[in-house]
């Protein structure tokens, strides 16, 4: 780089605009990652995900949903190289960065990565703010599997060239599970129908976020904390700030907005992100950002999660009950294409798994690939069984209508 | 000259005052095997499976006439956002003459009336004075509500829509219809009109390129934002203003992934296409 370009990426950066490089990451996706939720009772509940991570021998175990936070600053050159050994074929769309056609990482316009192949993506970081990745293979699949990660450029401890300065930012990266997808069969799935069974908080889930001291919110009179929010959901994120804390909205999808806009109520909806100054003149030491997920087709509140603030043994309200029973979604997509299958999740599972049976009661037993039996009984609607006596291994659920896989690892 | 000219002027403002024809038609559409009966207002007797979209010029009365074929009688009615404008009864069987008054320039909305009626799907755009380069219809289709429209009550499911579409086609009809996937040169100013005549919102996210909100009713706040996704409420519309900097192919499509399907499969539904040349 000559003289010239440095004097020029100064004039269009600002002076926060540290010296720009090539940064480059090396990410690889898995289709078989488990990760382990918390339920609401605070047990926990083992996922199959799909995931992209660090591709680098000695931290490639930590494939995890969301995926790594790509971080990289104002004028930066980046390449996201990427390795899938996994069994099908993925992308990286980078949304909201406006890259071209060759790296926007859609499968009919840019290109498949394949099983087995490398590809690299790359893009200049022309504009400061909140972004995401994510696989743009039968998005709405692999995007509930846990194909997504967030991307923030930063221009120092500005948000857009020297306005919005702050001492502290905090992620929100929002998505969501629906526990049938996390299984190991799913066939026979309408992919119209998600349902909101997890929220998810930088991939964790109620006592998952409250005993982490990274996941609670810290601010203090005299503090500026930029809050960044992503929505990775399918549903409308609303985030209602403590009244003694000022929130001001200054930007969205990587871009300052026109004039700021104070409010403790915001709504952000499906691959929106919003940067949000948060201010406060007390000192707080009990207090929660509350964020309620509505369902975009009846636009009712469904769950609810709170991020504590400066707390650090936060207990979190009982769970609000019957705003929308997450249950009336219409259920019968199995009836649409005609069989009824079992519901048996979580699988691969560690202990526990669920079966459940839509149709009536049935005689079930659990073999193993020699054919030996391990345990049997009957199977009502729902019926929870444990495994623990089992060695790690395959082994068949086996009923009259049906027969499944389970791995217990 | 100047006599012809005044002439002109008198025939060509009272063919703008002409009425314009429009028809309640009754056709099928099928998903998964299943068949069902839906109402759509068309230019023609013919039925469509898309609204039309009414178009008049401001600050003048103009009249419309809507044939009512269904088995009973209906409720036209036309808003500005929440504001009520006219209301009249569509007699079954007959025509029906309707005068709108003078209407400032601007988007407006027909629809049947909210309740059973609303069911059908019968819901547009009225253009009063507006020019723009694309119109985007956004909407989705539950066949329940259907049905229960067809049967005179109201649905007692969740709204679970199974057909998203864009101007009435669904991915990959939306790439063969030129006033639904966007061509346009690098440099070129294009502004859009999405109009969401659905039932819930979308969030539209645009491949490659942020784009200027430069109206919304859907979302005021956002007005003159720089966005790559954002919301448009259901009975509401914004403009958006692209102006590509670079070449390229983008969809762009809702960002709530139970739209990009067709019959439970991706992609489908409301994705279209900008396809911007040097
Ligand atoms: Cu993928
Ligand atoms: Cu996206």
């Amino acid at each position: 780089m000559n003289f010239y370009k440095i004097i020029v990426l100064f004039a269009v950066f600002g002076v926060n605009q540290v010296f720009a490089q090539k940064k480059v990451f090396s990410f690889s996706a898995t289709m078989n990652t488990i990760g382990v939720l918390e339920d609401a009772n605070g047990q926990p509940d083992s996922m199959l995900n799909w995931t992209f991570g660090y591709f680098n021998t000695e931290i490639d175990k930590q494939h995890d949903v969301p995926g790594p936070l790509v971080e990289v600053n104002l004028g930066d050159t980046v390449v996201i190289e990427f390795y899938n050994p996994s069994p099908e074929g993925h992308t990286i769309h980078l949304h909201g960065l406006d890259v071209d056609q060759r790296n926007d990482g859609v499968p009919s316009t840019s290109f498949f990565v394949l099983t087995g192949d490398t590809a690299s993506y790359e893009f200049i970081a022309t504009k400061a703010g909140t972004f995401m990745y994510h696989c743009h293979v039968t998005t709405p699949l692999h995007f509930q599997m846990g194909m997504y990660g967030a991307l923030i450029v930063k221009n120092g401890n500005s948000t857009y060239n020297n306005y919005g300065k702050f001492n502290n930012e905090h992620l929100l990266f929002l998505s969501e599970f629906d526990r049938r997808y996390h299984a190991m069969d799913i066939t026979g799935i309408d992919l119209r129908d998600m349902r909101l069974d997890y929220i998810l908080v930088n991939g964790k889930t109620h006592g998952q976020i409250y005993r982490d001291s990274n996941e609670v919110l810290s601010l203090k009179p005299g503090d500026t904390c930029l809050l960044r929010v992503v929505n990775a959901t399918y549903s409308i994120n609303r985030l209602t700030i403590p009244n003694e804390i000022n929130c001001k909205i200054i930007g969205s999808d990587g871009r300052k907005i026109p004039a700021d806009i104070v409010t403790n109520t915001i709504d952000v909806y499906p691959g929106e992100r919003y940067g949000l100054l948060l201010t406060t003149a007390n000192v707080i030491d009990s207090a929660a950002i509350e964020i309620c997920y509505l369902n975009m087709r009846t636009q009712k509140g469904t769950k609810t999660e709170y991020i504590p603030i400066n707390e650090y043994a936060f207990v979190a309200p009982p769970e609000k009950k019957n705003i929308e029973d997450n249950d009336t979604v219409k259920t019968d997509i199995t009836s649409r294409i005609g069989i009824k299958p079992l519901l048996v999740y979580p699988n691969p599972t560690m202990r526990f798994i669920i079966i459940e049976d839509f149709e009536q009661e049935t005689k079930f037993s659990i073999l193993d690939l020699n054919g030996k039996c391990w345990l049997k009984g009957e199977l009502g609607k729902s019926k929870r069984l444990d495994l623990g006596a089992l060695p790690d291994g395959i082994y068949i659920l086996s009923t009259s209508h049906q027969n499944t896989l389970i791995l217990k690892e | 000259m100047r006599f012809f000219a005044l002439l002109l002027a008198i025939v060509l403002h009272a063919e703008l005052s002409f009425a314009q024809s429009f028809f309640l038609n009754k056709g099928t559409i099928t998903e998964k095997q299943a068949t069902i009966d839906i109402l759509r207002l068309n230019q023609s007797s013919i039925f469509d499976s898309s609204n039309a979209v009414i178009s008049i010029s401001e600050n003048q009365a103009n009249q419309l006439i809507i044939s009512n074929s269904f088995q009973r009688n209906l409720t036209f009615q036309i808003y500005k956002t929440d504001d009520l404008i006219l209301s009249e009864l569509l007699k079954t069987g007959a025509s029906k003459t309707i005068e709108i008054p003078s209407l400032t320039k601007g988007v407006y909305r027909y629809q049947l009336k909210n309740g059973i009626e609303a069911q059908s799907g019968v819901k547009g755009l009225l253009l009063v004075g507006v020019k723009v380069d694309f119109v985007w219809r956004i909407k989705e289709l539950d066949m329940d509500y259907a049905k229960a429209f067809l049967d005179d009550k109201l649905s007692n499911t969740d709204y679970f829509p199974e057909r998203f579409s864009i101007n009435g086609f669904i991915y990959p009809q939306t790439m063969q219809d030129v006033k639904t996937k966007v061509n346009c040169k690098v440099g070129d100013t294009v502004d859009i009109l999405i109009f969401n005549a659905g039932y819930m919102p979308h969030s539209m996210h645009v491949h490659g390129y942020h784009v200027l909100i430069t109206e919304s009713d859907s979302n005021p706040n956002q007005t003159g934002w720089s966005k790559d996704t954002f919301p448009v409420q259901k009975d509401r519309y914004c403009f958006i203003r692209l102006i590509p900097d670079k070449p390229g192919k983008y969809p762009v499509h809702d960002h709530y992934m139970g739209s990009v399907t067709v019959e439970g499969n991706y992609p489908g539904g409301m994705i279209t296409m900008l396809d911007v040349s040097n």
